[in-house]
């Protein structure tokens, strides 16, 4: 990856024109990069086209029949419809709840992923750039956060608070906004005694637009990158609360609870009900961890020598 | 080679042959619910009775239909309506050597009406309730006088167990009984270890007055997730499971290596209703609160038992293994009303009648349940949302952990209603197993007016009352012709089921699975005891 880097690395005036085209390049000369997107864009438009895709609307229990029940793929129910992946134990549709599960596990997934990315940024900021005692404070906060496992914290979280789609949330914000606060302090910190940030002192601008105007832009690639393992990782952290049955309620289900939901038929051969919820699973995770791969290989600047 | 051969026959045989002599014979059973206490006091709590009660006995036990049979008494009967004499049984002794007499039943009475420290209330300790007296008239006798005709004394002594004074006197916590320390009993198996979470230990005792145990060892495994614990039954981790999961059982029943045990329960799987003036998870359609309570209209409350098709849950959901009905004890219990019939499903009918009730647009409910304590509770609870749904009542599923719902329905919600125990929900899924193996017990646990101090309505979490209920219930209570008292208990079931006071949906069907070289007979009431088991011959 380095030696490609190295390669296609062109005059810095040259990008600088065109800066997005010249990512844009850069990013599809790996072929695993480009499927990890065009896949990532399908589910996405798969998901949340699911109103208009999905053969059936899994939440509308006027639309769900019991007597439809553990059908295997490829059935068809008695108005003709046909079950392409089968139904689940009270008579779901496996693909329209696989689209739907899809839909909510993105929305939970994505949401997460940006508040804990603003709420760990602008506490990461804060700490680089005021220092001292300040620092030292909301890096020791994050240490403990850090030291407890998320899975152990977002449970607690879930008994106490309950459940549904916003606890869900703000349990997965408040067990990721760590990870950002740490890296972006670090980057920050390093950043904060560059030539730039000296004039802008020296210019005596005010501290919110050296912050947000000056210090966090060149903390983006760095950003960026983390926000696509995190969202990945949430994704499947709502999928384990859910599959644990803390997370979503057992008429709307994400993907996670699907999943759970399957496993109970794993020992009598129904095997569709957990195998495609979890391919799905599977693929989102996968394709987004493949994009997120490429924005490191582009924005570390440690691999662009 | 050879002699390498013959120093490895020779090691293994010298190895071996004491190993096999002292070979133990353990029965290692998987459990869904792990014991919360070794206390017998505690609670009544399936899971907690299973194991308690391989230690401790009761003057009176139930057999496996959960009809009373001789325990530690011999003989109970009345001298007058208000008098019972309990003559004990001799040359019985505890785990520890000592002999049981009178003095250690007055004073295991006299523990269960003071109360454990911290137990949940328990409806079944009736005994512990005012209005009456034990005395020991001999070593070997006991009298217990009441303030009125007390007919279902065997029913009531058969939950109490006996825990041995010279063990237990100053023990109020549980703490002693988990620890060992007071874990003495006159039962078959005598206490080993108890490990929350991972294993508790029984060991045969020698000494017992009964039929000898035929394992030496046995062990509790809870594994509460029904596909491990069948897995660590094929695989050989345990010899027997209880609630083998339904899916699988029609596998199972031509597996060759398992052999299933079946019993229908004593537990009726029901929905009940929230009966206050106003309800809080009952809205109109745009989701605002209603100013009635819809349940308060028997109407509805026929529309949505009509709704819902028993048949379609025993098939796609129990796997067949379910009894749809409309009694409150299943058949043969001493009570069963034979006239009463599971409703059919009737969408059209339900659709008229919630027309008639003035609620033709329906209305939006929240319905609330278990989602690991009954056999397919959530999966039950979801299919009736659907049903519900149809006929116009778009309803909303929350399904819980056991410890949680239980909470918030007996318990209740203090911050709304202050000093006074209402369920936080306005309709959920719960069950009653009737335990004490006839009627008396259900139609006052459910369908009779809540009083707390006497302890009627235990089970009526909504608050349903009906006057001509409370006095049939009243009357049987105190009836000691048993063919008066099964007319009065039929007629208040009937009542009831007449008037919805809760929608019956089934009685589970109790499955075991077990290897194939064993032989278990069920039990009503769920439980696995381990003398049920033996191995064929």
């Amino acid at each position: 990856m380095t030696a490609a880097g190295g390669v296609g690395r062109k005059p810095a005036a040259d990008g600088a024109d065109r800066p997005f085209r010249t990512f844009a390049r850069r990013y599809a000369q790996s072929a695993s990069a480009m499927i990890g997107l065009v896949v990532f864009v399908a589910i996405l438009l798969l998901a949340f086209g699911s109103s208009w895709i999905a053969p059936q609307n899994p939440y509308d229990l006027r639309q769900v029949d019991l007597l439809d029940n553990l059908l295997e793929p490829g059935s068809t129910s008695f108005s003709g419809m046909t079950y392409w992946l089968g139904t689940d134990r009270q008579g779901r549709d496996m693909l329209s709840a696989i689209l739907y599960g899809l839909r909510i596990s993105l929305i939970v997934g994505g949401l997460s992923g940006i508040l804990a990315l603003i709420v760990g940024t602008v506490v990461g900021l804060v700490a680089a750039y005021v220092g001292g005692r300040t620092d030292a404070a909301i890096m020791r906060v994050v240490d403990l956060q850090l030291s407890i496992p998320a899975i152990l914290v977002a449970l607690i979280l879930l008994v106490v608070l309950g459940t549904g789609v916003e606890k869900i949330i703000f349990a997965l914000v408040v067990v990721q906004w760590a990870y950002f606060a740490r890296t972006v302090r670090g980057v920050a910190l390093a950043e904060n005694s560059r030539e730039y940030m000296d004039a802008a002192r020296v210019l005596r601008l005010g501290h919110a637009r050296i912050l947000f105007g000056h210090l966090l832009p060149n903390c983006m690639p760095t950003l960026i990158v983390i926000a696509t393992v995190q969202v990945a990782s949430s994704i499947s952290l709502e999928a384990t609360l859910s599959f644990l049955g803390l997370g979503l309620p057992p008429t709307q289900p994400s993907l996670g609870l699907l999943i759970a939901n399957g496993f109970a038929f794993m020992m009598s051969g129904k095997y569709w009900i957990s195998v495609f919820p979890g391919i799905a699973l599977l693929v989102t995770i996968v394709s987004i961890n493949m994009i997120g791969d490429r924005l490191r290989d582009i924005l570390n600047p440690r691999l662009q020598r | 080679m050879r002699s390498l051969l013959g120093w490895t026959v020779a090691i293994a045989m010298a190895v071996g042959a004491p190993a096999l002599a002292q070979a133990q014979s353990v029965l290692t059973i998987g459990v869904r619910s792990e014991a919360s206490s070794m206390d017998p006091h505690w609670t009544q709590l399936s899971g907690d009775k299973q194991v308690e009660q391989h230690i401790f006995e009761r003057l009176v036990d139930l057999d496996h239909n959960s009809q009373p049979i001789p325990g530690l008494a011999t003989a109970w009967r009345n001298t007058d309506p208000q008098t019972w004499v309990i003559e004990l049984r001799r040359n019985v002794r505890w785990h520890d050597g000592e002999a049981f007499d009178a003095d250690d039943v007055i004073f295991s009475l006299d523990r269960l009406a003071a109360g454990v420290a911290g137990a949940p209330a328990s409806p079944a300790f009736a005994l512990a309730k005012g209005g009456k007296k034990w005395t020991k008239v001999d070593s070997h006798i006991v009298r217990i006088t009441t303030d009125g005709p007390y007919p279902h004394m065997a029913e009531d002594l058969a939950f109490v167990g006996m825990i041995p004074e010279h063990k237990a006197r100053g023990v109020t916590a549980s703490v002693d009984f988990n620890n060992g320390r007071a874990t003495v009993g006159t039962g078959p198996y005598r206490f080993v270890e108890y490990r929350p979470g991972d294993r508790i230990v029984l060991e045969r005792f020698d000494g017992y007055w009964g039929t000898k145990p035929e394992w030496d060892r046995v062990v509790f495994r809870p594994i509460t997730q029904d596909a491990s614990r069948l897995a660590a039954l094929l695989n050989g981790d345990v010899d027997i499971i209880d609630y083998p999961p339904t899916p699988d059982i029609p596998r199972l029943r031509s597996d060759r290596r398992v052999g299933i045990s079946e019993i229908a329960s004593d537990r009726l799987i029901q929905i009940q209703f929230g009966y206050r003036d106003i309800e809080p998870f009952v809205f109109d359609k745009n989701g605002q609160p209603l100013a009635i309570n819809p349940f308060r209209d028997v109407r509805v409350r026929k529309a949505l038992s009509l709704a819902i098709n028993r048949e379609a849950i025993k098939d796609r959901i129990m796997g067949g293994s379910s009894i749809p009905t409309r009694n409150i004890v299943p058949p043969g219990f001493f009570g069963f009303n034979d006239t009463l019939r599971a409703d059919p499903f009737d969408a059209d009918q339900a659709r008229r009648l919630l027309q008639q009730a003035g609620f033709g647009d329906g209305f939006k409910v929240t319905l609330h349940g278990p989602n690991n304590r009954y056999i397919n509770d959530q999966p039950i609870v979801e299919a009736i949302a659907q049903m519900w749904t149809r006929i116009g009542i778009q309803t909303d599923v929350v399904t819980m952990p056991r410890n949680v719902f239980f909470t918030d329905v007996i318990r209740g919600d203090p911050s709304t209603v202050p000093g006074v125990d209402i369920p936080k929900f306005s309709v959920w899924l719960t069950g009653w197993g009737t335990v004490a193996g006839e009627a008396t017990y259900t139609v006052t646990g459910l369908l009779e007016s809540y009083n707390a101090a006497t302890g009627t309505g235990n089970g009526n979490w909504g608050r349903y009352s009906n006057p001509r209920i409370d006095v049939l219930a009243f009357r049987a209570r105190q009836e000691l012709d048993p063919q008066v008292r099964l007319r009065f208990l039929q007629e208040a079931t009937k009542i009831g089921m007449d008037d919805y006071a809760l929608i019956p949906l089934h009685f589970q069907v109790n499955q075991w699975a077990h290897r194939a070289n064993l032989k278990h007979q069920p039990r009503v009431n769920e439980r696995t005891m381990a003398y049920d088991v033996s191995r064929v011959r």
